[in-house]
């Protein structure tokens, strides 16, 4: 049963150009996604920096009200209710962010910044106990809690950014490139807790990152977002042994493979912002395929095998 | 906390001047009366005008005598005491009233805000110094007065450095997660925004000792401050000024004196500011 819902939620930011007569700019961070997350799965979301997957995630924790569209948690249209109207739920959906050194308070201990939130919800009975066990939990030291954030490493300081989430024992987290900026034996490490804790509680996320070969190791199956939409799906192992999306397969080629025949696909410019008007496809600009009928209409995302969904005109 | 505080104010050329400073003057005008052999109100007409040690004085009156007599360092450590409770009360009402104001004015923004800022601008548009002397005359001429009408009038200081403190707050990484966790506001100001406004808190305050203890001379000196029948430094030279042309020491001690401490404070209060910017020191953490 799907634990949450995602029917063509658009978020699209508002700039003010200047100038005489002053007009609004649209920024289209997230436009037209849907997915379906089910209770106990990974879904792994990828794209390169800049494509709205941080924008969908504050989103869907409703850090930002949709655009348009619906999100539904637990059956409960969550779209347009304010966070603090969320009531019970608003513990079971939670984020991680990118950066631990800005998401931890720097004046507080560790002690307080993962017992806090338990004040929060009555589950508090003992703090000086409860933070020893969320530490041992996450494999670090129990005298970590009376240290200040700034006394640990990155990939130390997001254990416990996580571990101050799964204190509540959610039932969804977004995980927002919290691997990104750590180096390789902090990521597996923290990435083996993810799953360790997944095992044991059957917790869903949503793992973002921009780098599929971490994504493909934690999630079942993989959303690829480009400029604001999905425009490819499968399960991990379909999605990067069978890639179809000519971005999918950029992506892919990207990482070198122990593959002899390894080439990286050139992928023509850079990513651009989606502002203004959109016609067509969004990769239309990078495609090596590129059709007349690119240019002039957006494919719909399309099943193309079993759960396997792509958004190309190559395969309509 | 505290202890982190005064290793932080150790390790500080200025703020550890300035804390000594006031420590000293703290410990004054605690031990007042067995630091001065006289009373610091009786007068003696045989003994007025008496110079200080090194124009001529003896030991027996160090700072010499005003001109009804009265020994001016009894006067002097006395007077320490009325000024720094002045300046320690003013400062903890200006406090207890600017502070929430500020912090739920930047936290809460909104309507909260608007009426802050409205307040504040209107403080701003009203010279304080007309301020004060309109309250006092309205209160009457009493020390107590005083305080109230320094914390009705500096409130403002506080609310309105606090304010765009957490405005900055308000928008860090740390408490946007507070929200999306669900956290109260009373709980997020308490645990998230109150811990990172302490620092400017305690500069602020610091200031706000020295600020009181120059509206008291100020005041005192118009007559609108302490009444008259309580020695503090700005009754010393309110009075003293009235013979200044034949005897200038009961003013200048006095002067002296409000100058070092305010010199102090200040020198505590920039380096407390030092101390708590992160890009300067990591001790206090
Ligand atoms: N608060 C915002 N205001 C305006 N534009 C934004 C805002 N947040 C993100 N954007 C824009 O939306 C697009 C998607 O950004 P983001 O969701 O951060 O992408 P990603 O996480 O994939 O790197 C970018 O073009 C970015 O500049
Ligand atoms: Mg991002």
């Amino acid at each position: 049963m799907a634990l949450l819902e995602l029917i063509d939620v658009k978020k699209y930011f508002y700039e003010a150009v200047g100038g005489l007569i002053g007009s609004t700019k649209v920024i289209r961070a997230v436009d037209g996604v849907d997915l379906t997350i089910d209770r106990g799965e990974i879904l792994g979301l990828v794209g390169e920096s800049g494509c709205g997957k941080t924008t969908l995630g504050r989103t869907i924790v409703r850090m930002y009200e949709p655009t348009s569209g619906k999100i539904i948690f637990e059956g409960k249209d969550i779209s347009h209710l304010p966070p603090k109207k969320l009531g019970g739920l608003r513990k079971d959906l939670l984020i991680v962010f990118q950066d631990p050194s800005t998401s931890l308070n720097p004046r507080r201990k560790i002690k307080d910044v993962l017992t806090t939130p338990l004040l929060q919800y009555g589950m508090l009975y003992d703090k000086e106990k409860q933070a020893r066990e969320l530490l041992l939990e996450v494999g670090l030291s129990p005298e970590y809690a009376e240290k200040y954030p700034f006394e640990l490493g990155g990939g130390e300081q997001q254990l416990i950014a996580t571990a101050r989430a799964l204190a509540l024992n959610p039932k969804f987290i977004v995980l927002d490139e919290i691997t990104s900026s750590l180096d390789i034996p902090a990521q597996a490490r923290l990435l083996n807790l993810l799953r360790k804790i997944h095992e044991e509680r059957k917790t869903s996320y949503l793992y973002i990152s921009h780098d599929i070969s971490v994504v493909r190791c934690i999630s079942k199956n993989i959303a690829v977002m480009y400029l604001g939409k999905i425009v490819e799906m499968a399960a991990s192992d379909e999605l990067v042994e069978n890639p179809l999306h000519p971005y999918t397969k950029a992506l892919i080629s990207a990482i070198p493979l122990l593959d002899a025949e390894w080439k990286p696909i050139p992928l023509k410019g850079e990513i651009q912002r989606a502002i203004g008007e959109l016609k067509g496809c969004v990769f239309k600009e990078r495609c090596p395929f590129q059709k007349p009928i690119c240019l002039e209409e957006c494919p719909p995302l399309k099943e193309v095998s079993k759960n396997h969904w792509v958004r190309c005109h190559l395969y309509l | 906390m505290l202890w982190l505080m005064l290793r932080a104010i150790a390790g500080n050329h200025r703020a550890l001047f300035g804390f000594t400073i006031l420590l000293i003057y703290i410990i004054i005008a605690i031990f007042a009366p067995l630091i001065s052999a006289y009373d610091p109100l009786s007068t003696d007409m045989d003994h007025a005008y008496l110079p200080p040690v090194g124009l001529g004085g003896t030991f027996e009156h160090p700072l010499g005598t005003d001109g009804l007599g009265r020994d001016l360092l009894s006067r002097l450590v006395h007077s320490a005491r009325i000024d720094l409770i002045i300046a320690f009360l003013a400062a903890t009402g200006a406090a207890i009233v600017g502070i929430p104001a500020g912090i739920l004015a930047g936290y809460l923004g909104g309507k909260v805000n608007r009426v802050v800022q409205a307040l504040t601008d209107a403080w701003l548009s009203f010279p304080h110094v007309v301020f004060a002397i309109v309250l006092i005359a309205a209160l009457g001429v009493r020390w107590i007065n005083l305080v109230i009408a320094i914390t009705v009038i500096d409130w403002t200081r506080f609310a309105r450095v606090i304010r765009g403190e957490v405005f900055g707050i308000r928008e860090k990484e740390f408490v946007k997660v507070a929200e999306t966790m669900g956290l109260s506001n009373l709980l997020i100001i308490t645990s998230e925004v109150i811990p990172n406004v302490l620092p400017t808190i305690l500069v602020v305050y610091t200031l706000e000792l020295g600020i009181a203890i120059s509206v008291e001379a100020l005041m005192s000196f118009v007559g609108l401050g302490v009444e008259p029948a309580i020695v503090s430094w700005g009754n010393m030279i309110a009075e003293g000024m009235s013979y200044i042309r034949t005897c200038w020491w009961p003013v200048v001690f006095p002067v002296l004196a409000i100058m070092i401490i305010i010199l102090a404070l200040n020198a505590l209060g920039d380096g407390l500011r030092e101390i708590v910017d992160p890009r300067t020191s990591r001790v206090l953490r």
